[in-house]
């Protein structure tokens, strides 16, 4: 069966003399993996899921979601690390399982671009400084007095040891030279319920969810970690706005694909996505997650993985984050 | 009256052909999945999650929320038939439902189960819907510390679950907490007890472990002789519950809907406890405790009324605050994300019909369950008069595919073989597996609340008794254990309830 679909697809090829490369042109014949390494249902998951299905659209073949949840994704990507380089597996990387793991756990013995060929950058999440409503503080600057007079005696939640909101926070308190204490919990919703009910006094959280607590007097936030204001909180500036300089914490969230995968076939996928993450429709679902897209090349998303496995090595490095 | 129009746009959106139509799909797929063995709401969810994508986000969230009663529903089917719990609330009516139906009363235990959990199902929308919002900001309040105490009271519950030696149930508690605390540490990320493994990185999932101490034991000591078999084929007697039986569950019922109701608003999973502390309670409220265990209607009523009621105001941090409470509504929450819904606050206000259309949906979902699983009751009752060398292959087959399917992972299944022959020698000895199960469950919690304030505390210990509630739940289990640690009461206790 096979053979003979080739051979058709020769022939086919060998008539219309204009195609270029006959591998691209074959890629893809049947559906595509797009492994998600955490269970269904989070963030990750909607965000694979809204592109790969849109995705499904342009590229010409159905790109299946599979959940391979465990170890904070370690699990997930190593399946993919050592999938067959064809470009029928694909993964749902950022900077949790690309940039962070590799530091804190001895089991995800991968290199981001070293081991995975980068197929394309697809967006960027900035998290927002919420702190709870009765905390008597205005600002950035006020937090970071506060916490100069009582080190230690401010707590922040994130939602687990390695996760981008214990990173974000880590950065703050080394960047701002203070002390506050980090209570892990079990995901973002546990550690926002605290917060709500006075337990916690701040948080790195998305900016949407987070925004909705805002809006509804719950909470409030100080600054966001991107580069540029959010457009969901755009009176809120950002961290380099508000005296914190040289902070930006954004999670990168990319496709990439085993290492070795052909060219011409990453120039396809990476086609696909960028003209899926154009469509205003596909933005305005990612949005929900805080989600800025940021299409570009395969070249551009390996910069984006090395400078982000450099930026958060550093930081445990340097602020001698203890995690074994 | 602003509660009733709201309810009428309630109603109104829920009873659109199409959102009826969804409801009523999620209710039977629920149903259908959920009765493999072993598959509770979670995995269920999780596989059907991906067929709600197309549909709008109203008729999704019903269609999800149908998805999971029937599930759960589902998963009490399995527990009262093969003795395989798919979640923690099941466990609890494995224990006397499966009695029953071992008894011939399958179709009594399916029946009340059934009519519990509606009546249960019917209240727990109206507290939804008049208190969600009161009730939030109260549950807010409550702490780590708090939790802490409560899932301390819920261990001295395991006690009670047990109805042999006093001293075998403490070693099953302190085995299943033991057991729950394999894998990553939350504060260090440091992997415990997993001898390197990735497969054990994230701990033992429930549903392996119940399998194999529950189900899979009790299939390999029904093979031993043929006595049990022959109970399990023997006279059926009225398919549906008797008069008598209902009028002794009612008031069970409606406790356990009470006790449901207020431990499932806490947005700190207290809905796990929910049906441990009816069991207890009815076992302390019975005439007759020392049926308990063998095969008490008012066991199955209460512990599947507060289940339900439990599931159902765990509903409340989610539409109130966007925050899930357990690993069901986080599903939920990243379903209302793919719809591009923002989970917070707002939701109420923004999206009146969601909110309100949901909390209506509710109680339609609760109809439905009970009228596609009456007719259904005749149906299981029938599966069990295979004869057993034909059935237990089927259990075990399905059961392997159920584990397997949770997580896609083989590993899981040669656990659930492992956890097989440890339960099996369990049993011989004389030692019960439902108090390890609440140990393991409420493991996680009590060690994960526990640190986590000390950690808010910076560690001093007087924050538990600071706290005014934390004080009074940890005095209780103090009080309750003192009592059963009495000679006396001990001799009189042992006397009650043990077995043979």
């Amino acid at each position: 069966m096979k053979i003979n679909r080739r051979i058709f697809g020769l022939m086919a090829a060998a008539m219309m003399t204009a195609l270029p490369a006959i591998a691209a042109a074959e890629y893809p014949e049947r559906n595509i993996t797009l492994v998600v390494p955490f269970p269904p249902g989070g963030g990750n998951d909607a965000m694979a899921r809204i592109i790969g299905d849109a995705m499904t659209r342009v590229i010409g073949a159905t790109v299946v979601v599979e959940n391979k949840a465990g170890a904070g994704g370690v699990v997930g990507t190593q399946s993919v690390q050592h999938a067959k380089p064809d470009g029928y597996t694909l993964l749902l990387g950022h900077s949790g399982t690309m940039g962070i793991n590799p530091h804190v756990y001895p089991a995800a013995a991968y290199h981001p671009t070293k081991d995975f060929t980068p197929v394309g950058l697809i967006s960027e999440i900035p998290l927002a400084l919420v702190v709870n409503k009765d905390l008597p503080v205005q600002d950035v600057a006020g937090l970071i007095a506060l916490a100069k007079e009582k080190p230690g005696a401010l707590s922040y939640a994130s939602s687990g040891v390695g996760t981008g909101s214990h990173m974000a926070a880590e950065l703050f308190a080394h960047n701002a030279g203070i002390e506050i204490a980090h209570i892990p919990y079990r995901g973002s919703g546990p550690a926002m319920t605290d917060l709500l009910g006075g337990r916690i006094d701040l948080l790195f959280g998305v900016i949407p969810s987070s925004h909705a607590q805002i809006a509804a007097g719950k909470a409030r936030a100080l600054a966001v970690t991107g580069a540029e204001r959010s457009a969901t909180m755009s009176e809120v500036p950002t961290m380099q706005e508000a005296g914190v300089e040289g902070y930006e914490a954004a999670l990168i969230y990319g496709l990439l694909a085993p290492a070795g995968t052909p060219e011409d076939v990453v120039a396809k996928v990476n086609g696909a996505l960028n003209t899926v993450l154009a469509d205003p429709a596909v933005q305005e679902k990612l949005a929900v997650d805080g989600s800025v897209p940021r299409p570009g090349t395969p070249e551009y998303h390996g910069k984006a993985l090395d400078a982000d496995l450099e930026k958060w090595g550093a930081l445990i490095r340097d602020a001698k984050i203890e995690i074994h | 009256m602003d509660l009733m129009s709201n309810l009428a746009l309630g109603f109104s959106t829920a009873m659109s052909l199409q959102n009826l139509g969804l409801a009523f799909i999620g209710c039977l797929v629920g149903t259908l999945i959920g009765i493999l063995p072993g598959v509770g709401p979670i995995a269920t969810i999780t596989m059907l999650l991906p067929i709600t994508f197309g549909i709008d986000p109203v008729g999704a969230l019903i269609m999800l929320a149908g998805i999971y009663y029937g599930a759960q529903y589902g998963g009490s089917t399995s527990a009262i038939l093969v003795n395989i719990p798919g979640e923690a609330g099941s466990v609890v009516t494995a224990l006397d439902g499966h009695a029953m139906a071992k008894k011939g009363r399958a179709g009594a235990a399916l029946g009340i189960s059934a009519i519990g959990s509606f009546i249960a199902g019917c209240i727990a929308t109206v507290v939804i819907a008049a208190l969600a919002v009161p009730l939030t900001d109260l549950a807010l309040r409550f702490g780590p510390t708090d939790y802490f105490a409560l899932m301390v009271m819920g261990l001295v519950f395991a006690v009670v679950l047990a109805h042999g030696s006093v001293l075998k149930a403490v070693a099953m508690i302190l085995l299943g907490i033991l057991l729950s605390t394999i894998g990553s540490d939350l504060e260090t990320g440091q992997a415990r007890m997993t001898f390197g493994s990735l497969h054990l990185a994230d701990g033992i999932d429930f549903a392996v472990l119940a399998m194999g101490i529950f189900g899979f034991a009790e299939v390999l000591r029904n093979l031993e002789g043929g006595e049990q078999r022959d109970v399990i084929r023997g006279t059926m007697g009225p398919l549906l519950p008797t008069r008598e039986e209902m009028r002794r569950s009612i008031a069970p019922i409606l406790r356990g809907t009470g006790l449901g109701s207020v431990l499932g608003m806490l947005p700190g999973n207290g809905a796990v406890l929910a049906p441990f502390a009816s069991y207890t309670l009815e076992k302390k409220l019975a005439k007759r405790p020392q049926d308990f265990g063998k095969g008490a209607i008012e066991a199955v009523a209460g512990p599947e009324s507060a289940n339900n009621a439990g599931a159902q105001t765990s509903f409340i941090p989610l539409l109130t605050l966007g925050i899930p409470p357990n690993a069901v509504m986080a599903i939920m929450v990243g379903a209302m994300m793919i719809q591009g819904i923002v989970p917070g606050p707002q939701v109420m206000t923004e999206s009146p019909a969601l909110f309100w259309g949901m909390i209506a949906s509710m109680w339609i979902g609760n109809l439905m369950l009970l009228v596609i699983n009456l007719p259904l009751v005749g149906m299981w009752v029938r599966l069990l008069k295979v004869p057993y060398r034909l059935l237990f292959p089927a259990i075990l087959i399905f059961s392997c595919i159920g584990i397997y399917s949770i997580d896609n992972n083989p590993m899981d299944v040669v656990f659930t073989g492992g956890f097989a022959i440890a339960g099996y020698l369990l049993i011989k000895m004389g030692f019960e597996p439902a108090p390890l199960l609440l140990g393991f469950v409420l493991g996680h919690l009590i060690e994960e609340n526990l640190r986590r304030a000390m950690l808010l505390s910076r560690g001093e210990l007087s924050t538990f008794a600071e706290n005014p509630l934390s004080l009074i739940l940890l005095m209780i289990s103090v009080g309750l254990l003192l009592l059963s640690a009495l000679p006396t009461l001990r001799a009189k206790r042992e006397e009650v309830f043990v077995e043979d």
